[in-house]
Parts: structure tokens; sequence; C-alpha cells
């Protein structure tokens, strides 16, 4: 027996999960990482569960549907992704009503699902896994698997990709419609998995290809207002951004694409090269007129995700979640997919302050593992005190968060709770409670798996009292996949 | 080498079939059906493959407003005679050019004779390359 597995056994027994039970259920894959079970994925199939089981009390005020996104089918035929961000679209709507719950989830009927549902076997190539196309690649559409965010604007639900259009979606049913055309001019454009919507309704986002920077401003009735496209030698990935009162703030990785390696066969996260010599370049864009816009340059950091962003005229702060290098990041994705724990893929808070009127940067980092940062959806482009993370407490040596944390990045003050060694914790989003008006009143959202129960569920939290532990947990039937980024909208 | 050479004599070996073709139908799928009405399909017929895609032979035009469901066929007329390879793109918005967004994706559906496709890049003259059999349609999946 190896160490990991007899380290991983005592681990088990000391939880309290028994050697015959293990003999019993654990599936082959991930059977050394439990906590990774729900990475195996679903073959293609929808879940329905009506009035989950509710552990605790939900609050009476909490009422609404919350969608969330992720990649829920990883393999077919046999052959499966090897990149954690390959996985086809599952998207899932939570309903709160009236004290009741229920789950619903289905795979986004994007080009590529369809066609390969029908035979069977993957025909295309996807982000991190090389696969002969076997029909026609016309752009990013073609391989565009919808898997990332969601958002909604009145009777559509989008499902977000970062490459390639938005899918749109019905949000009662969850019916696939088709790829979303903004306008015309914006047929085919890639429109990012990360929208910042600001407390009016005005959406901004943006979309990368070939090393130019689309950014989009979108009225709150879906309404394109402005566009523009920014030749600023745009990274090869670029995931989030940040928006303030008067800026649209991006980091911009010195990660290129080595082309010549797709066309030789390479999957295009292979073809990434990481310049660790080169500087990220921080660019500040003024929402006003996109023509006005300035360059700043800090060390080679790799940022997926931003909390939120303010400024004053003079300074401009940014809080983001810093991760390893890509090259690392990408190792760790692929570890997960082979049911395997990562070696080294920490993620940390970080505080940015521009002097825009000096130009001075200045960078605070703190050490908590965490990632998916939030913020009260009143702050957006406001300024803010708090940030809510998923974090890591005492894991060791096993893969995954467990716990949440609140951070005043005013004071450094920070609060956190574990669910201990069996849970998963993933990202929970902040709902304002109806009638408070201070930032922070309402309740954390969000999912999570217990590996001893093998299900997934929904857990409500004070949001200003984390440590309480949770008010409220909904437990499904099943276990779901993994998803990354969601979004509550109350009744 | 070996590749262009077979394709080369199965060309041959259809010649005498394709040289009484004068006229071809063309059944056309995966038109956007959202934007047919004022459309039209362009289709550029190369006999050549050092013009392909470059400079065709003769090019003809068809107003999509009969279209159902994303599938029109239409007629070819007076096609030269051997073997030729086709390229169509839907003229969405009538302006007789195949459009592109703002990062130079083409936003209007498109498609080549023998479904041929490259990866990454157009496909090559001879994977598109056929030669018209009377009286059997040829069939064209547009994306």
């Amino acid at each position: 027996m190896s160490t990991t597995r007899r380290s991983l056994l005592t681990a088990l027994l000391a939880g309290g999960l028994s050697p015959e039970l293990m003999a019993l259920g654990l599936p082959g894959f991930a059977a050394e990482a439990p906590e990774l079970a729900p990475l195996r994925g679903l073959d293609g199939e929808g879940l329905d569960a009506r009035d989950v089981a509710i552990e605790g009390r939900l609050p009476a005020g909490l009422s609404g549907r919350y969608f969330r996104n992720g990649p829920g089918l990883m393999q077919r035929a046999g052959q499966r992704y090897r990149h954690w961000f390959d996985g086809d679209g599952l998207l899932q709507a939570w309903t709160l009503a009236d004290g009741r719950v229920s789950h619903r989830a289905r795979f986004v009927q994007t080009q590529k699902f369809r066609a390969e549902q029908d035979a069977g076997r993957f025909l295309l190539p996807a982000f991190g896994t090389a696969i002969a196309a076997e029909r026609p690649v016309r752009g990013p559409d073609s391989v565009n698997v919808a898997n990332t965010s969601v958002l909604l604007q009145g009777d559509s639900l989008y499902a977000l990709w970062e490459g390639g259009s938005a899918y749109e979606l019905d949000p009662a049913t969850l019916a696939t419609r088709g790829v979303k055309v903004w306008s015309d001019a914006l047929r085919g454009m890639p429109f990012s998995a990360h929208p910042k919507v600001e407390a009016d309704g005005t959406v901004w986002n943006f979309g990368t290809a070939n090393g130019r920077l689309a950014v989009y401003q979108i009225g709150a009735n879906g309404q394109v207002r402005r566009h523009a496209v920014l030749d600023v030698q745009a990274p090869a990935m670029l995931h989030d951004f940040a928006v303030s009162q008067r800026h649209l703030v991006f980091l911009l990785a010195p990660v290129t694409m080595d082309w010549a390696a797709v066309r030789a066969g390479q999957p295009m996260v292979d073809a990434m090269r990481w310049g660790a010599g080169q500087p990220t370049r921080v660019l500040v864009v003024d929402k006003a007129d996109f023509s006005k816009r300035r360059v700043y340059e800090m060390p080679a950091s790799h940022v997926f995700h931003f909390g939120n962003a303010w400024d004053d005229g003079r300074l401009l702060r940014v809080d983001y979640v810093q991760g390893v290098p890509l090259p690392e990041f990408n190792v760790a994705a692929e570890q997960i997919m082979r049911g395997q724990r990562t070696t080294r893929d920490v993620s940390t808070p970080r505080v940015l302050e521009i002097d825009l009127q000096t130009g001075r940067l200045s960078v605070t980092a703190r050490d908590e593992a965490v990632e998916f940062p939030v913020v009260d959806p009143r702050v957006v482009a406001q300024r803010h005190r708090f940030v809510w993370y998923p974090t890591a407490v005492d894991t060791g040596v096993r893969w995954g968060f467990n716990g949440l944390m609140r951070l005043d990045i005013d004071s450094g003050a920070r609060e956190r709770f574990s669910f201990g060694h069996d849970v998963v914790v993933e990202e929970h989003v902040l709902v304002p409670r109806p009638g408070s008006t201070r930032e922070g009143e309402g309740w954390l959202v969000g999912m999570g798996y217990d590996m001893k129960r093998r299900r997934s569920f929904l857990s409500v939290f004070n949001a200003m009292r984390l440590a309480d532990g949770p008010l409220a947990r909904a437990w499904l039937p099943y276990a779901v996949p993994y998803g990354f980024h969601g979004r509550f909208y109350p009744a | 080498m070996m590749k262009k050479t077979l394709a080369t004599a199965a060309l041959i070996a259809l010649l005498p079939l394709g040289s009484q073709a004068a006229d071809v139908t063309l059944e056309i799928e995966g038109l956007d059906a959202s934007r047919t009405a004022g459309a039209a399909l362009l289709v550029g017929i190369y006999t050549e493959a050092g013009q392909w895609l470059n400079n065709a032979a003769s090019g003809q035009r068809f107003a999509l407003d009969a279209a159902v469901g994303g599938k029109v066929t239409v007629v070819l007329k007076n096609l030269p005679q051997g073997p030729l390879a086709l390229s169509l793109y839907q003229d969405a918005n009538g302006n007789g050019k195949l459009d592109t967004n703002a990062m130079g994706m083409p936003t209007e559906p498109y498609g080549f004779s023998n479904n041929a496709f490259g990866q990454y890049g157009p496909p090559k003259f001879e994977q598109a390359v056929l030669t018209p059999t009377a009286g059997v349609p040829v069939k064209v999946r547009l994306n």
C-alpha cells in the first residue's frame, strides 16, 4: 500500500467512513481522492429534484432563482477531456419559493454538444484536449462549450463561455434557444463569462481574440449601448476584469499563443507560452471614452478572478485573487481530471492600489488559499469593503476548498467557517436581504459536495456571521459535477 | 504526392460522365434560417487549383427567399466541363461579400463542395474538387 493510500485511509477512518463502505462504494475514478469524484461527470442527461430535503431553516426572505454553470460532461466513448475547462456546460437552476427548494440541471445544447451527443463521441477539438476535427471549425463558436457562468436579462438566461458567443436559454425550462446575437455588428464576437452588472442594470463585458480586446456596454434592456475593439496585444487568455466608477481594469498577463504548435496538433492550452520575465500589464480604460487608456506594469502574475474595483478619480483600488503561473495551473487542472490530487495550486487574495496621478502601484498580499471572490451586487463598481471567498482551512493533501471566508479589505479582518474534511465548497454568492441597504446585509448562497454522503447541497449563511455556520442546507439526492460561477436572482 | 496522383487518377476516370453534365442540382442545408429574406446564395466555381479561392472561373447568385428550414435547392447552369470545386456562402444581407466581425471572423454561413474543410484554414482545392454526374445532385452543408 502506498504512503498516499495509507494516509488517505487513516484520514477516512478518522472521519468515520468504514473500510467496508469504502470497499463497497468508491468507484474507480478518483478512488484515492474521493473529493474529486464529482469530476467524473455526467453522461449528457439532465437532473431534476423537487422538494429537496432541507436541513435547518431557510430564511423567510430568501426567495428566487439561483443559476449556476460549469463543466458537466467529461468523457465520451472512453475518451476523456484532459482539462477541467473542456467539459460541456451544465446549467443548474435552484428555485427557492415558499420554503421549498427544487433543482434542475440541463446541458447547454451547443452546436458541439448536439453533434457529439448524436455521434456518441467527441468530434471537435477542446481547449485543453487535442481532438482531430471531424467537422469544420469556423471560429470559436464551433467549439463553444458554454460552461463558465450565467447572466439573466428579462426572460433570457445566458450560458457564458470565454472565447465565443453567449448561448441563450429559457430560464424557466433551461431549454437552449441558440447563439445570442447582441447586434449585427457583434455577431460571433467573444463575450466573456465575467460581465459586471452595476446596480442600475448596466452590463459591462469584454472579449478577446487574436490579441484584440473588445469591450461592450449593454443596457439593462439588452440593447448594446457602446462597443469598441482595442488593439492592446491582449494575452491568449483573459478571463475576468474589474469595473470602477470611472474605469475598466484589465490585468494583461504575459501569455501568448504559439499558433504553429496549434496547427501542428497541440491543444490550445499546451500552445500557450508564459513569459515569466515579462510584466503583467495593468490596462485602465476610461468608461466614458474607450480611446482614453493608460497602461502600467507589474511583475508577471496570473489572475483568474476579481472581486471589485473603485476609484475616486485619484486612487484606483482593485481586489483580485492571484493564482500560480498559468503552466502550473494547467498541470493541476489536468491532474484533477485524472482523479489525482494536485501538487501545487494555491491562489491567494491581493489588493492593488494605483495612484492615477503618479502611476505608482502597490500590492497588498495575503496568504489564505481562496478563489471565486464575490462582492455584494449593490457595490459593483462602487466603493466596497467586503469580499467573500471559498477557502481551504487545514485541508492537508486533500484537493479543494472546505470553508468560506469574508475579508474586510479596509481593516484586513477576516471571518471564516470550515465544514471540515469531508466537504468541498464551491462559489457562494451574496444575496441582499430584501429591504436592507448596508453592504453585506444578506445571505451567502452557494453549493458544496459531501464526499461521505456523495451528495451535493445548497448552503445558506448569514453573510455577516459566517462563523455561525450554515442557516440551512438543501440536500440533493445526487452529486453534481463541480461548477464554476452562478448568479442569484431574487423573486 | 501519392495522394495527389491518386486524386488525379480518380478524376480522369470520372471525366467521361462529367463532361455531359452542364447543369447540376445543388442541395444546400445549414443556412441561417433567420436571415434568408432578401439574402442570396453565392457560388464560386473553380476549375484550376492555382486559382482556388482567388479567381473563380465563374460565379452564380441565387435568391434565398424560397429557402425553408435552412435548406434550398438551386440549379447551377452552364457549368464548365470537367472537374470543379465550389465555394459557397449565404450573403445574408445581400451586400455581395462574405462579412466578417471586428475580430475578422466570418459572420455568414459558408461551405465548400464535398463539405471539405481544413484544420485552422480553408480546405485545399484537391479536397473540394468533384466531377458532377448527370442526374446526381451535389449536396453542401454550410456552417
